[in-house]
């Protein structure tokens, strides 16, 4: 068999062809579907769910202990805290992330608001997308969920000290699942 | 990120995230190579479905002796010949193309080579995409469908034969309409 070759025109011509095709969203869904029933992957828990749960915690746990002002809506719920004792916890996640069991997480998230509040610290937290939008002065840039690091919630708090809020963060359960926690002290001006 | 560090990250939590990375890595690719090879959307989606299972089955064994995103093209290319396999035993086909030959491929656009393409029987097809769409040497197209190296080279010398011819056929066409 003597072997052809493409001429230059037919080369470019392949060359022009495309090379990739995003898939669609459903083989994604179904692919891990898949390799989680055969326990190939671990099942993820996302934020969505225990922060909802731990929200609604620190709400009973609030009006409990406390009786103060507490409003509480589907999306998000309402803590007052002092400005000049107030931080805020952002959790971020990357591929180091690695959730474990959901109710053994509900449990040492329900347990860490405890002792967090039971310490005189009034919390309050929201998840978030991995979505986001970067707005810059001429543009605006999605970086959907495949950035290679994400942020993923939030906690606010109102704590006596920076270094109360550092050990708060320390103690999150988000830390021992891989993922960190960046604390950000309020400015008051 | 490199293909060893997101393979790593994924053997080391079994993380959905970390799979997610990798699928994302190198699916695009992959799915638009199983929809040249089945022609087909849902046979795609299939395929590539099938492919991850079997490669994440297997991941852990995986010796880099070859780039990632070639050992996760063998196991499409055996998957979607198997399910032609199958499919062939079902229906008792046999394909065997009569060509005249043709000096180049006279053709408009990159979609009429689609086309052309997807005219092409499957084991014509799949060492055309190989050497001439992806660039493959005949020695690696031998080893990912376990066949000789002069098999490879026969079929290329076909293929590229079937598709000049059915050019020219189309080109003849549109000139004449």
């Amino acid at each position: 068999m003597s072997e052809d070759h493409l001429s230059e025109a037919e080369k470019k011509l392949f060359g022009a062809l495309e090379r990739e095709k995003t898939p669609p969203k459903r083989l994604e869904k179904n692919i891990v579907g898949q390799l989680q029933k055969e326990g190939l992957i671990k099942r993820s828990i996302t934020m969505n769910n225990y922060l909802k749960w731990t929200a609604s915690i620190a709400a009973s746990i609030l009006l409990f202990f406390g009786g103060m002002f507490y409003e509480q809506s589907k999306t998000n719920t309402m803590v007052e805290i002092e400005p000049t004792k107030g931080y805020m916890l952002l959790l971020h996640e990357d591929a180091n992330f690695n959730p474990g069991d959901p109710m053994a997480m509900f449990e040492e998230y329900k347990t860490w608001m405890e002792n967090t509040f039971e310490r005189g610290i009034k919390i309050t937290g929201q998840e978030l997308k991995n979505e986001a939008t970067i707005v810059k002065s001429n543009s605006r840039n999605e970086v959907g969920d495949q950035a290679d690091v994400r942020t993923t919630g939030y906690f606010i708090l109102e704590a006596n000290s920076l270094e109360e809020a550092i050990q708060v963060a320390e103690e999150n359960p988000h830390v021992k699942y891989g993922g960190s926690v960046e604390v950000k002290p309020y400015m008051v001006r | 990120m490199d293909d060893r560090k997101l393979v790593n990250e994924f053997l080391t939590s079994r993380s959905e995230n970390a799979f997610l990375n990798l699928y994302r890595s190198k699916t695009p690719h992959l799915y638009r190579m199983a929809l040249r090879l089945t022609q087909d959307e849902y046979q795609s989606e299939e395929l590539v479905q099938e492919m991850w299972v079997v490669a994440i089955r297997k991941l852990e064994h995986f010796e880099w002796r070859s780039e990632l995103k070639t050992w996760l093209i063998g196991i499409l290319i055996n998957l979607s010949r198997s399910k032609r396999k199958e499919k062939e035993l079902a229906m008792d086909i046999t394909e065997e193309m009569k060509l005249e030959a043709s000096s180049e491929m006279s053709f408009a656009s990159a979609h009429d080579l689609e086309n052309g393409i997807a005219e092409l029987p499957p084991g014509y097809r799949q060492v055309i995409i190989l050497h001439d769409i992806e660039g493959y040497k005949h020695k690696e197209i031998a080893e990912l469908l376990d066949i000789t190296e002069g098999t490879s080279k026969s079929q290329l010398f076909y293929a590229r034969k079937a598709l000049r011819e059915y050019l020219s056929e189309d080109t003849s066409k549109r000139n004449e309409s």
